[in-house]
């Protein structure tokens, strides 16, 4: 199932999803003929997979779709059949018979068969997608109120990692190769779901759970946070983004990447705005205070839920807060997001670029990021978590040191 | 129409006026009049209360009935409470000299068996019918007297039955819980069939049980309970500075912590044979190294496969204290010493990353050189 | 209440021989009992189990009201993307109290509203087992539905979603005390389900008329029956639930704290334990009504029915082993997915042959199809669609795709929606002359049903096509950027979905307005729907003693077999009518019984119900406030297990009027 032979029939596997998509209508709304749908379909749907396993479970659910469309249809075709022949037209009335057993016991079977016939590639679906020995390359997700932090621990898979690579909001992986992904959570259950490349998995803190991500070909997968996590749950949102396996390297080479000093005298403001004001929580790994000590950050300090986002490479990334608004402008985003699979990768490794950057999104964060994004960050309400807020606080910006800091973080690629 | 008690309390009050009257006339001093204005005035109250309650006979508007009075009111009938009450005293007293508890339980006792007589002695006032009287009685008292005694009962046998437990060892309290459960199951599927069984055979059943119970709890209480083992906890260990310790103490191999744990963890780590940890999780081999997310609480099992108690630790660096900073202490935690083959948890939540001290962070067992394992905290 | 103490022939006993015991004129430690038989106090001292029924009903309509506008506003809300209505905070609210008030102090009342009420009648019986508990049930389910209530305007409601998934239900992630309330209310109406529940058990197995085998209890009464064991067994366990959680906001434990070595997936075994076999309490009492219904409009018996009470008790067991299906996505292993996916789906065998059977009673039948007729067919329909969607996500992987989607709502919306909400409706329709004694308007009653149909289908129908494109549920607010365009786009099925809550709305307006519209009809006739259970053989509306003799049953569907005989020979049939319901009553009027005592009306029950949330108010804001309530508990438990069954004869009013001036104590009161 994992090889590319399955993958390369692709019309086939169509067909059957406008069936599947048919009946499923017909089955739930009853609306009858339907246009085949060759516009785009939502970037989250569950009928369109582009992974083994996701594609494993649409080999169970597209039968099973059709198994109750079919039986849907019998039966309110005979309960239609019913209210129009058995009306009260004055016929006598009927005998007053109590049933019939024979009939009874067979009507009860016939269903129990058809469950039987679905249960057994259900069991073994389910213990195909909960392997985990069989896959190549770890990579840890821990959930946290409004948000996802990836990190790539030290291993030989995935290429070979030598030190830990530390990112959010978008997960990025080598295509055609099984991941496994480790996940847990700092606060409250969140579930990681990325649908086209497989079903859902809670993050329950204090356990490690896994889910299996395979992407067949490049390009960027969209996921949502599923388990209710609170205020902002609606906007925790995540991408898997699946790189050719020589993208992937210039991908990881440029995360473990030094620290590149700022180049501009705005971007040298920046920095020691972004230390005074942002080093607390935020990590960018190699910036130095003056004494020339790494600056660590402590977000375990300073948040309740204990991390914050590291953004030694943030315009790799094209999203932020959560992955609930997009750093690109909505053309360049576009580029990205409907660029064909053949240059996906250079589209991506590019990152935000200036011209691309969505200035205006990022500047009204940094103004007063609350007032954006729901969090619980107003000082006067936070006596249950000891005065440490949930979420980016208002930090009393002024415009120049906005300035600053967006031309700051631009250079962070 | 007026009883003797009536009769005497008019009497006794109108004698002590006149005699106040007297007295405060003819002599000098206040206290003496004082006391007999006192005297009047409680033989006034006390005359009053009786003519109230017409000498608590409620029937008194009934001619006939007060005719009729002694004869058709049923004698007392036979009652424990004078019984329990004088029982409730002595031990008491008893009480005042041996032990507290004894005064205590003669106070509760001379309480409820005082409250009982009381109950009963006005009941068998309310009217000639010592039907309609045992009704009363029980409508009145038995609101308090079912909760109170269930509650009574329950706390008996709870607490005989927790001394029996806690005096049995590990394995006899399997045994006798199973045991004594299934004897219950089969009385009560026995009396369940057969419901004509005789009362008396039921109750004698219960007493015998009862009685055993209690008996039990008593012997079994006053000998005390076995030997328990106290839990360590991990947080405990790393305050007494034990965790480069490799003897001292030892924790239950079966703590509850432990089992819970087992539900959620993120990593397994083994001290094997050899003296090299090894370390399982999830998913296909990684480095050496592992991997825990920071600032997050992360169970890891430690799993004591050597033959020797040992202890996992984790080195967190060194941080500095006091005001200026001079002084350096490294940071450990550490599981309580593991018997060979147990297991133990050990739940860390690091908030620096592990990059930010020289030499980063590893694990290691006090007392075995080779196993160490590096712990990265991205 | 009600003590008839007709007249006989035979002299009353006279005392045994000798002088006369004297016998006492009072009891003691009791108030005079309130026996008022008109105006508020003969409604809230009441222990009839009818006018119970009947204020069940009417809060659980209010609530119906509160949870419909909640719903609404969450419609609002998603009507386009970026929805601006409501904050963030205040739709998480919304939902979760729309969930709550729905499930909590809507269909569970309602359902115990129609058991309250109808079980009795079924069974031939005067009353419930214990009427001061019903009286209990009543008003502490209506208090504790205030109480929950209040906490929008004391500091916000809750907002951890109906299931409160611990740790995001923790004071860190939820400072209001919006969870306080929930955590009470819930524990306080639990209180009231579960002595309901023991109340219905004990009135259904003990108190049947004489002739009523357990085969021949009407199908309502049996899957009231099996809903009250469900719940009998299942309010425990959400107490449990409720207590930890109470315990850990309150008072300091951890029972779901990670950190402590917790785990917080207890809350969801927990919950669920509970959550599931509350999906069949919801649908169970309305599969009974549509039981009831279908035969009577389809003049048969229903088809197969010791297989619809065999399946029904099955679900009822099977229900308490499908638990875990809300959590496949949880992680639990793939033995434990395995094994509840395979049971999950076993659970839909007993519910389909409960479709089947209804089909089949249907099937060679006169049907007519009055309002009552087509809310009940409209389940069969509705809920058919449901259970088969529910089918789809049996099956543990595409749960995982589809769970906590919108899929899901749709779903659990065509099963309770179509099928709870449209069997109540059918029961309304169905039973409205039996308690009210006039007929509800049909034209308004058609209005109401077409309208509810289309309004929910526009409503819920979209929702699978959002829901597979893959919306999340409790999104406050969705994105344009996740929507897709085409057939499918989710913003278009989205706005569906809130016209068509909108035209639900209207369609639930029609039903009040048909109940304004129906007020001055004339009285109903005895028997309007020639239906065939005991309850008709009542009068419309029953006397406050409901059966002027105590019925013997013969057959099941009694009351057709009094009416019709089978003249045919051999296998022809050829049912003639022989008795009219007017006179079969005249039969029983005739042959009344001589001593029926009812027990009186009492204070205590709502008393009693009054302290539960003053004890709550005072967990959450003051330990004086606990002392209060509990010292009026302590009150109200005396003041009830000190008074005696019936109130005294000097206590009542005075007799009105009597048999032909004979010295009558025939207090009945008119309902």
């Amino acid at each position: 199932m994992n090889n590319r032979t399955s993958m390369s029939v692709p019309k086939g596997a169509s067909t059957v999803r406008s069936v599947s998509r048919r009946l499923r209508i017909a089955a739930a709304v009853g609306l009858g003929a339907l246009v085949a749908g060759c516009a785009q379909d939502a970037p989250q749907n569950t009928f369109d997979p582009a992974g083994p396993n996701a594609q494993r479970i649409q080999n169970l659910q597209v039968p099973v779709f059709i198994i109750a469309g079919i039986v849907g249809v019998i039966t309110l075709s005979v309960i239609a059949f019913v209210v129009w022949r058995y009306r009260d037209r004055g016929q006598a009335i009927p005998e007053q018979t109590h049933g019939k057993p024979a009939l009874e016991i067979g009507l009860t079977i016939l269903p129990a068969l058809i469950l039987i016939g679905v249960a057994i590639p259900t069991v073994s679906t389910v213990f195909a997608l909960a392997e985990t020995d069989d896959t190549e390359c770890v990579i840890n997700v821990t959930g946290q109120q409004w948000w996802w932090e990836v990190d790539y621990p030290v291993q030989d898979g995935c290429g070979g990692i030598s030190a830990p690579i530390v990112t959010s909001g978008q997960m990025v992986l080598p295509v055609d190769t099984p991941v496994l992904v480790r996940g847990t959570s700092r606060d409250v259950i969140h579930s990681w779901w990325i649908p086209r490349l497989n079903g859902k998995r809670d993050m329950v803190p204090g356990r490690v759970q896994t889910n299996r991500m395979q992407a067949d070909e490049p390009g960027i997968y969209a996921g949502q946070c599923t388990e209710f996590c609170g205020l902002s749950h609606a906007n925790m949102r995540m991408e898997v983004i699946a790189l050719e396996a020589d993208d992937f390297e210039v991908w990881k080479a440029n995360q473990l990447s030094d620290y590149e000093s700022p180049t501009n005298e705005l971007a040298l403001a920046g920095e020691s705005t972004f230390i005074a004001q942002c080093s607390r929580c935020h990590q960018v790994n190699g910036l130095t205070d003056g004494d020339g000590d790494p600056i660590v950050s402590r977000p375990d300090l300073n948040v309740y839920s204990g991390a914050a986002p590291n953004l030694s490479y943030l315009m790799t990334r094209t999203t932020f807060a959560g992955a609930m608004f997009d750093l690109l402008t909505p053309e360049c985003r576009a580029d990205v997001w409907e660029a064909p699979p053949d240059e996906f990768g250079e589209r991506y490794l590019e990152g935000v670029t200036p011209e691309c950057l969505n200035r205006v999104q990022l500047r009204e964060w940094l103004r007063n990021s609350p007032a954006e994004k729901p969090m619980y960050t107003d000082p006067n309400e936070l006596a249950a978590t000891n005065g440490l807020p949930r979420g980016m606080p208002y930090l009393a910006l002024s415009e120049g040191q906005i300035d600053e800091l967006v031309a700051y973080l631009l250079e962070r690629k | 129409m007026f009883t003797t008690g009536t009769k005497f309390l008019v009497g006794a009050t109108v004698v002590s006026i006149i005699v106040t009257i007297v007295y405060g006339v003819t002599q000098d001093g206040v206290m003496g009049t004082v006391g007999l204005i006192s005297a009047s005035v409680a033989l006034a109250m006390v005359t009053g209360v009786n003519l109230f309650t017409r000498d608590a006979n409620i029937f008194v508007d009934d001619e006939a009935a007060v005719a009729t009075c002694p004869a058709s009111r049923p004698a007392p009938g036979p009652s424990p409470w004078p019984l329990l009450f004088a029982i409730g005293a002595f031990a008491m007293v008893l009480g005042l000299v041996t032990v507290e508890p004894m005064f205590i339980i003669g106070i509760v006792v001379m309480f409820a068996g005082g409250a009982e007589w009381t109950a009963q002695a006005w009941a068998e006032r309310a009217s000639s019918s010592t039907a309609h009287n045992s009704e009363v009685r029980s409508r009145i008292a038995n609101p308090i007297e079912y909760p109170i005694g269930g509650a009574a009962i329950i706390g008996v046998i709870a607490y005989s039955f927790s001394r029996i437990m806690l005096w049995l060892s590990k394995i006899n309290v399997v045994i006798v819980f199973s045991v004594v459960g299934a004897c219950i199951l089969a009385a009560a599927f026995f009396f369940a069939y057969r419901p004509n069984v005789k009362r008396s055979v039921m109750v004698g059943t219960m007493s015998v049980a009862g009685v055993a119970l209690v008996a039990g709890g008593v012997v079994t209480g006053l000998d005390g309970e076995r030997d328990i083992h106290v839990l360590e906890t991990a947080q405990g260990e790393a305050a007494a500075g034990l965790c480069e310790d490799p003897e001292k103490t030892e924790a239950d191999s079966k703590a509850a912590q432990t089992v819970a744990a087992q539900a959620s963890v993120a990593a397994e780590i083994t001290l094997n044979d050899d003296g090299k940890l090894t370390k399982r999780l999830n998913g296909p081999a990684e480095s050496s190294a592992l991997t825990l997310p920071r600032s997050n609480p992360s169970n890891v099992l430690f799993r004591n496969e050597s033959s020797e108690k040992r202890r996992l630790s984790v080195d967190l660096g060194e941080t500095e204290i006091g005001a200026d900073s001079i002084d350096t202490e490294r940071i450990q935690v550490c599981t309580a010493l593991v018997e060979e083959g147990g297991v133990q948890n050990i739940t860390l939540n690091i908030g620096p990353p592990s990059n930010s001290v020289e030499g980063g962070y590893f694990f290691f067992v006090p007392g075995v050189e080779s196993a160490v394992l590096e712990l990265i905290v991205p | 209440m009600a003590i008839i103490e007709r007249p006989t022939d035979t002299p009353a006993l006279a005392p045994s021989g000798g002088a006369p015991a004297v016998t006492p004129t009072r009891s003691y430690g009791y108030l005079r009992r309130p026996v008022q038989t008109t105006g508020w106090r003969s409604w809230a001292f009441t222990v009839d189990h009818k006018k119970i029924g009947i204020m069940y009903g009417v809060a659980a309509m209010l609530f119906f009201v509160v949870g419909g506008v909640e719903a609404l506003f969450i419609r609002l809300q998603l009507a386009g993307p970026e929805g601006t209505v409501l904050s963030a905070d205040a739709y998480n609210q919304m939902f979760t109290m729309h969930a709550t008030t729905m499930v909590f102090l809507f269909v569970i009342p309602m359902a115990a509203a129609f058991a309250n009420y109808m079980i009795p009648l079924q069974i031939g019986a005067r009353d419930v087992a214990f009427p001061r508990l019903n009286a209990l049930s009543l008003w502490t389910f209506v208090f504790g539905g205030i109480f929950l209530n209040t906490s929008w305007f004391l500091g916000g409601a809750a907002d951890g979603g109906w299931f409160m998934y611990a740790p995001n239900s923790a004071v860190p992630f939820s400072p209001s005390n919006g969870v306080d309330y929930w955590t009470l209310g819930l524990l306080i109406t639990g209180i009231a389900s579960l002595v309901g529940a023991v109340n219905l058990i004990v009135t259904v197995l003990n108190m049947r008329a004489p002739g009523m085998t357990m085969m021949r209890v009407p199908i309502f009464t049996w899957m009231a029956l099996v809903t009250q064991f469900l719940l009998l067994f299942a309010m425990p366990v959400i107490t449990v639930a409720l207590v930890l959680l109470l315990f850990q906001r309150n008072y300091d434990a951890t029972f779901f704290e990670v950190a402590e070595g917790a785990d917080p997936l207890l809350w969801q075994h927990l919950f669920w334990i509970f959550g599931h076999p509350e999906v069949y309490i919801i649908v169970l009492p309305a599969f009974g009504i549509v039981s009831e219904v279908l035969p009577v409009f389809s003049k048969k018996p229903l088809f197969g029915y010791p297989f619809v009470v065999f399946s029904g008790a099955a679900i009822g067991f099977v229900g308490w082993g499908v638990w875990a299906h809300h959590m496949f996505a949880s992680g639990l292993g793939p033995i434990s997915v395995a094994v509840f996916s395979v049971a999950t789906m076993a659970i839909a065998v007993p519910t389909g042959v409960k479709i089947i059977n209804w089909t089949l009673t249907m099937w060679g039948g006169k049907l007519r199809f009055t309002t009552a007729m087509l809310f009940a067919t409209g389940l069969i329909v509705m809920f058919t669609i449901g259970g088969l969607s529910g089918v789809t996500h049996s099956v543990a992987p595409s749960d995982t795709q589809q769970t906590d989607t919108y899929y899901i709502v749709a779903h659990f919306h065509y099963v309770i929606f179509g099928g709870a909400v449209l069997g109540l409706f059918a029961g309304i329709y169905y039973w409205w002359p039996k308690v009210f004694g006039k007929l509800l308007n049909e034209s308004w009653g058609k209005a109401n049903f077409w309208t509810m149909i289309i309004g929910m289908n526009l409503t819920f129908g979209p929702m699978h096509i959002v829901g597979l494109q893959g919306q999340p549920r409790r999104m406050y607010v969705w994105t344009e950027n996740r929507a897709g365009d085409g057939f499918f786009n989710i913003g278009f099925w989205n706005l569906v979905a809130t016209i068509g809550s909108f035209i639900l709305a209207v369609g639930v307006l029609f039903f009040f307005i048909n109940v304004w519209v129906s007020r001055k009809n004339p009285p109903a006739p005895a028997d309007p729907w020639d239906a065939r259970s005991l309850e008709w053989m009542a009068e419309n509306p029953p006397k406050e003693y409901n059966f002027e003799r105590t019925p013997t049953v013969h057959a099941l569907d009694e009351m057709f077999h009094r009416k019709y005989e089978d003249v045919g020979e051999g296998d022809a049939h050829d049912y003639v009518k022989v008795a009219t319901a007017e006179e079969i009553q005249a039969v029983e009027t005739a042959n009344r019984d001589d001593h029926v005592h009812l027990p009186s009306p009492s204070y205590w029950p709502i008393v009693l119900s009054f302290s539960l949330p003053v004890i709550a108010y005072g967990i959450i804001y003051s330990t004086l406030l606990v002392i209060v309530g509990l010292a009026i508990a302590t009150v109200a438990m005396f003041g009830w297990a000190l008074e005696p069954p019936t109130a005294d004869d000097s206590e009542f009013e005075s007799p009105e009027g009597g048999d032909g001036g004979e010295p009558s104590k025939e207090l009945v009161a008119s309902v």
